[in-house]
């Protein structure tokens, strides 16, 4: 699904060139779940983007489903990224404004469904997240766990074949990040591929497989016991 | 797709109250400001256009070399030519002269002095008139024969059809033969009564048969698709043929637009309503402007507004947007609040026209469904609003980098700092400007209120003379009034001073202008005028009440006059009146007053002749004395009635209807007050809004800076000075442009005083005040905030 060669990434100011991620070469194939582990600053968050098509590689090679994508605009981009790529944020990104349905429903929008199949799918997801209960609140109305549980329908909602969790615990007490995990767990067992960003060893576990980053190079790469490919 | 943007946008309105309250109280403001504009300008456009054939009548007008060599173009011509004109050329389909008189018209016991236009009978095919009763078909072909204005009719006939009645004019039997629907609105000119031109013989009207002298106006209405610059070339033949080959350099006809009359004659004589279109251009270019600080402040407002949407556009992003869409999606916002701002735009203007149309004396309306313009102005409005102002901030916000802004961090910047700067600037121009052209009008107001005339004119009661007055009558009635504790003169002539031109006649004085002669304004004065106006006398005598030739052959001059005339010794000089065919007469220069400002002082003084003819006193003015005003008034109504045969006359106080003389300028005062009123308040929004993001922006340099040991009046200052400056810059490019357009606007006044200093400098200190207060409390709060809260990391 993913494979990435010789991922370069450089940000550069006016007097500064900062090399984000050097030579990085990955491989994740459908149905893995993987988790990035790394300090602060190690790069992690710059490889997920890229992974999500947020992003452009500074060199390098990268395909996606086949498609060489490293070097594409940003509507092209976006174009591959509805509907196959699902995001999680460790702030859980959901818009104040709307609501929890309408917060699902926002990717179908854009990839131009009809009221009544966005209403079906979008419920669907919630059921699934068990958020059907919450469907008319507002975000801020929600308890940080039950915001990460609309944030990942909205990330199942379009049956992305990819989600891309950033540190989905980070911002959670420790039931409401076990919950979480499970959930990408579950997940993960319906066949969706997951690659997750993460400080904890306890989260990492749930992976079956875990890459270390260390200053923009994979220092290592991990099958976890009890995990077979 | 656009209802989840409807509700983004009716959620971020509502739960940001103050920023939605600025932006659509500024859009309103310059939206209603520029709407109303819209109607004024069409109002003022559509003057005359709903005579049928307004596109196709036209003045005859005249330049007439003077023999100073000086060229003044007249709106009045001389009463044979129209029918001349309208026999030689073809395609002058008709001709119609209009010739205003007044005279004691009187019905049963019912006596008053009216104002009666002699018109030609086919006035009816050249101007479109509905009748209340009667109809246009030959209501005027008869001799002696008077259509009614609806006013007229009422004040005679009260609701009654008076068709077939007969009113006597001066004693003489005239039948009613119609009367007109109420006057249009629109209309740039209006009759009292319209009586048929063939009434009139030589006698009433001596220059009926004079090809020179000009003292009607001639309306011509020409073919479809006249050829207007052929026929006025040809115009040289016709007064070759007919005045005479020695005229031929002296008068150049020319054909003036009835449509254009309103807005853009500048001619001697009008006896129509006129506007200068300059104010029009000016006034819409400050609505313009003030919509266009709305706009900036709206540009501006978004813009900073747009870091809070940072993490709503990244999401979008992610979730698969394009760009594209999110720039549509935040026009569409703008859209909404264009929308809100125009409704609201719209019930201002509703609440302003009233207001205006009795301060200009006008009848703008909204008629929604009859004026698709108006509409049409609306619609453009918003969308010209909604996409221009929304444009910016849309792309400034779409562009933002989801990777960053979903990081949690707040977007780095707020716009580009040359907009803010601009936006203020800008704004403190405009209001800048607006204070002081606003001042500056109204220290010209009572520059002219204050002036001295060089006649009195407090407490003074004018009336007209009532009933059909003889000499002795009048004397009579002035042996009354004296006997009123209270009254202390009074006097007839036919005009008062510093409202009316008085009449204007082709005279021959001695000298240089005996050939040609000359037009001049002339009043008839009785032996007390002089005294009671106290208008100086500075050679010669008055007229004298013991002296019948007086009011005979005798004449008072001004100064200007003298001047004008190029006399040394004015004293025992003459001036000679003629017409064709009838006998010439000289008047004989007894004295010569002071100049006064008989005229508004718009124009400077211009010669005046006093003749001293009883039969042409219209106007009785009563001076007044200390006494308490208002039983005085009823006393003298009473008094006045009683030689009215009980029907009450009308009456003023003098200095009042002075005042009434510059409405133009009043309203313009006016419009200017609320004009600059409501820019400054939009300034003071913009600014408001600035700073508070400002301050927002610089939230963690102050905690630093405190944390550091910052005063707080030091804070204040480093959070203030920066706007102050700008305001200042505003003033840099204001100031100067007031000053022109001031100076220009002065132009139209013969007499005028230029803003002072203290306008200046009144205008910078009562803006940086007004901005400082606006920066004051947020910066000041700012700078009181402990720094621990402002430190602390989300």
């Amino acid at each position: 699904m993913i494979q990435a060669k010789s991922l370069k990434k450089v940000y550069s100011t006016e007097e500064v060139e900062t090399t984000a991620l050097n030579s990085v070469n990955i491989e994740i194939k459908e149905g893995e779940f993987v988790a990035i582990m790394g300090p602060s600053g190690c790069g992690k968050s710059t490889l997920l983007n890229i992974m999500g098509l947020l992003d452009n590689p500074s060199d390098g090679e990268y395909h996606f489903l086949g498609h060489d994508v490293s070097n594409r605009t940003e509507r092209e981009r976006a174009q591959l990224r509805k509907g196959n790529i699902g995001f999680i944020f460790q702030s859980f990104n959901l818009i104040d404004e709307l609501t929890v349905f309408e917060n699902v429903e926002l990717p179908l929008l854009y990839l131009g469904m009809d009221t009544a199949e966005r209403k079906e799918k979008a419920e669907a997801a919630l059921e699934r997240m068990s958020m059907m209960h919450r469907r008319n609140h507002f975000p801020q109305q929600l308890s940080g766990g039950q915001q990460q549980r609309v944030a990942i329908a909205r990330a199942v909602v379009a049956n992305a074949k990819l989600i891309l969790a950033d540190e989905p615990t980070g911002n959670l007490d420790s039931d409401h990040g076990n919950e979480v995990m499970k959930v990408l767990a579950e997940l993960n067992e319906q066949g969706t591929t997951i690659v997750m960003v993460t400080h904890s060893p306890h989260d990492a576990d749930y992976a079956m497989r875990v890459i270390h980053l260390f200053d923009g190079h994979v220092v290592t790469e991990n099958m976890q016991e009890g995990f077979h490919v | 797709m656009l209802k989840n943007y409807l509700k983004i946008a009716l959620r971020n309105l509502s739960k940001q109250k103050g920023y939605t309250f600025i932006n659509t109280a500024g859009l309103a403001i310059g939206m209603g400001i520029c709407l109303f504009l819209v109607l004024l300008t069409q109002y003022a456009v559509n003057m005359d256009k709903h005579h049928e054939n307004s596109d196709r009548i036209y003045l005859l007008a005249d330049a007439i070399t003077q023999q100073n060599g000086n060229v003044l173009d007249v709106g009045i011509s001389p009463s044979p030519w129209g029918n001349q004109l309208k026999q030689e050329y073809p395609e002058i389909e008709e001709s119609v002269r209009l010739l205003d008189n007044s005279g004691n018209v009187r019905y049963g016991e019912k006596i008053l002095r009216q104002g009666i236009t002699y018109v030609d009978e086919g006035i009816f095919n050249v101007f479109t008139y509905s009748f209340k009763y009667g109809s246009s078909e030959g209501a005027l072909s008869r001799p002696n024969t008077i259509v009614l204005t609806e006013d007229m009719s009422i004040r005679y006939f009260a609701n009654e059809n008076p068709v077939g009645k007969t009113l006597l004019v001066n004693d003489e039997a005239f039948e009613v033969t119609g009367v007109l629907a109420k006057k249009h609105p629109q209309s740039s000119f209006y009759y009292n009564a319209l009586a048929s031109f063939k009434s009139l013989d030589e006698n009433d009207y001596p220059a009926m048969n004079d090809w020179r002298s000009h003292n009607l106006y001639t309306y011509l209405l020409l073919q479809e698709g006249a050829n207007i610059e052929n026929l006025q070339v040809s115009f040289s033949d016709f007064i070759a043929k007919n005045v005479g080959e020695e005229y031929v350099d002296r008068y150049r006809p020319f054909l003036a637009n009835f449509e254009d009359l309103y807005l853009y004659s500048n001619l001697y004589g009008e006896r129509w309503d006129s506007l200068d279109v300059s104010y029009l251009y000016i006034f819409s270019a400050i609505g313009l402007l003030i919509l266009f600080i709305a706009c900036i402040n709206f540009i501006n407002l978004a813009t900073a507004q747009g870091m809070k949407r940072a993490r709503e556009i990244g999401v979008r992003k992610v979730l698969g947007a394009y760009k594209k869409q999110l720039v549509f999606q935040f026009i569409a916002e703008a859209l909404i609040l264009s929308v809100l701002a125009v409704i609201i735009g719209v019930v201002f203007v509703e609440l302003a026209l009233p207001w205006f149309n009795d301060i200009a004396e006008w009848s703008v309306t909204t008629n929604y469904l009859s004026n698709p313009f108006y509409l049409f102005s609306i619609a453009a409005i918003v969308l010209l609003v909604g996409t221009l102002a929304g444009a910016y901030p849309a792309f400034f916000m779409s562009a933002f980098r989801p990777v960053k802004v979903l990081k949690g961090d707040q977007a780095s910047e707020s716009g580009k700092s040359w907009l803010k700067t601009t936006l203020v600037v800008t704004q403190f121009s405009v209001a800048i400007f607006l204070i002081i052209s606003s001042a500056s009008v109204e220290n010209q107001l009572s520059f002219i209120k204050d002036k001295d005339l060089g006649f009195e004119q407090s407490d003074m009661y004018i009336s007209s003379i009532p009933g059909i007055s003889t000499k002795q009558s009048m004397e009579t009635l002035r042996g009354v009034l004296f006997k009123i504790p209270g009254v202390s003169e009074v006097s007839f002539s036919s005009n008062i001073p510093g409202e009316e031109s008085g009449s204007r006649t082709q005279l021959y004085p001695e000298g240089d202008l005996q050939e040609g002669g000359v037009l001049i304004n002339n009043y008839s004065v009785d032996p007390y005028f002089l005294t009671q106006f106290e208008i100086d006398l500075v050679q010669g005598r008055d007229f004298s009440i013991d002296l019948a030739s007086d009011s005979i052959s005798s004449i008072i001059i001004n100064e200007a006059a003298v001047r004008k005339f190029g006399w040394e010794e004015p004293i025992g000089r003459t001036i000679n009146q003629r017409f064709e065919g009838k006998d010439p007469k000289d008047y004989v220069v007894v004295g010569v007053v002071k100049d006064f400002h008989f005229e508004t002082l718009h124009t400077s003084i211009q010669p005046l002749i006093l003749f001293s003819d009883p039969s042409r006193y219209f106007d009785l003015s009563i001076k007044l004395r200390n006494a308490d005003l208002e039983p005085l008034t009823a006393q003298i109504g009473e008094v006045l009635k009683t030689f009215n045969n009980g029907i009450p006359t009308w009456h003023y106080f003098l200095e009042d209807d002075l005042a009434d003389e510059y409405t133009t300028e009043n309203v313009i005062a006016e419009m200017l007050r609320y004009f600059t009123f409501l820019t400054l308040f939009i300034a003071c929004l913009g600014l408001l809004g600035l700073v508070s993001f400002t301050v927002i922006n610089r939230k963690k340099e102050i905690g630093i800076r405190k944390v550091l040991g910052a005063s707080i009046i030091g804070l204040v200052q480093a959070l203030s000075f920066n706007f102050i400056k700008l305001v200042f810059i505003g003033f840099l490019i204001g100031a100067p442009l007031a000053y022109f357009l001031i100076s220009e606007w002065l132009k139209s006044f013969a007499y005028s005083v230029a803003p002072g200093i203290p306008i200046f400098v009144g205008a910078a200190i009562i803006t940086m005040l007004i901005a400082f207060l606006t920066i004051g409390y947020q910066t000041v709060k700012a700078a009181l905030a402990n720094p621990i809260e402002s430190l602390k990391n989300e």
